[in-house]
């Protein structure tokens, strides 16, 4: 591991070809920008799995699903209101 | 890529379920692929606002808008952090450009603020929910889409922005 100047560190990491090909495959699709963008985002959803209750949006949404909940455009105009400014 | 602007009333759906959710979170997993989103750094102080009034409500335990709020300002810095979501910084130039849709046309400073910024950064269009359409409508030219819109309608009204 070795600093690249800026404030991320470089970190060789091995990879068998079947996941580098499907890696590679989703950055020529667009979804990444680069292979680190992509493996920066692996991680990062990684070391979240277990912090919050749910996943991502989709498992929170199906979390609060059932709920009665005031709708969220008139939450935002109560609030501006509200705030009179 | 299509910029678009994302109005707090829509882009608060992607974390309640309601009219709307599906359709945001359509455009959410498209960033980056199909779209760019952009939104003012003020967006995420009016969402946590929105989050803390549920609580207030009862709609959601202590517990959970603190760790709603957590998840949100994380997702919102992973969307950043990945270029797929552009904050912007509300900054001087565009108080100074909200300030004449404040005087001329009544409206509240969130509304201006959100308005200017969209036009600013060359947005191709403000995605809101159906109670802003209306007075977005009016105070600028951009096109204006109903999040709230049938998922198959808010889907053909997407693919004709170019």
């Amino acid at each position: 591991m070795y600093y690249n100047g800026g404030s991320m560190k470089v970190v060789s990491v091995r990879l068998d070809e079947k996941l580098l090909k499907e890696a590679l495959k989703r950055i020529d699709e667009g979804e990444f920008n680069n292979l680190s963008e992509l493996i920066r985002e692996a991680l990062r959803t990684f070391l979240s799995r277990d912090r919050y209750s749910w996943r991502d949006r989709a498992e929170l949404r199906k979390y609060l699903r059932g709920r009665k909940f005031t709708k969220s455009g008139e939450l935002i105009k109560s609030i501006r209101e509200e705030d009179e400014l | 890529m299509i910029t678009l602007y994302l109005e707090p009333s829509a882009l608060f759906k992607a974390y309640i379920p309601e009219k709307g959710s599906e359709n945001i979170e359509y455009v959410l997993s498209n960033l980056g692929i199909r779209f760019v989103g952009l939104t003012s750094r003020w967006t995420i102080l009016e969402i946590i606002r929105g989050f803390v009034k549920r609580k207030n409500l009862g709609e959601l335990t202590i517990d959970e808008l603190n760790e709603i709020i957590a998840f949100f300002l994380d997702d919102i810095d992973r969307l950043a952090t990945a270029r797929k979501l552009k904050i912007v910084e509300v900054t001087k130039s565009i108080i100074d450009k909200a300030i004449d849709l404040v005087a001329s046309e009544n409206l509240y400073a969130a509304y201006a603020i959100h308005v200017r910024t969209a036009e600013l950064h060359k947005a191709k269009a403000i995605l809101t929910d159906d109670i802003h359409v209306k007075r977005l409508s009016k105070v600028t030219p951009l096109r204006i889409i109903n999040i709230e819109l049938p998922e198959k309608k808010f889907l053909e009204i997407i693919k004709t922005l170019t």
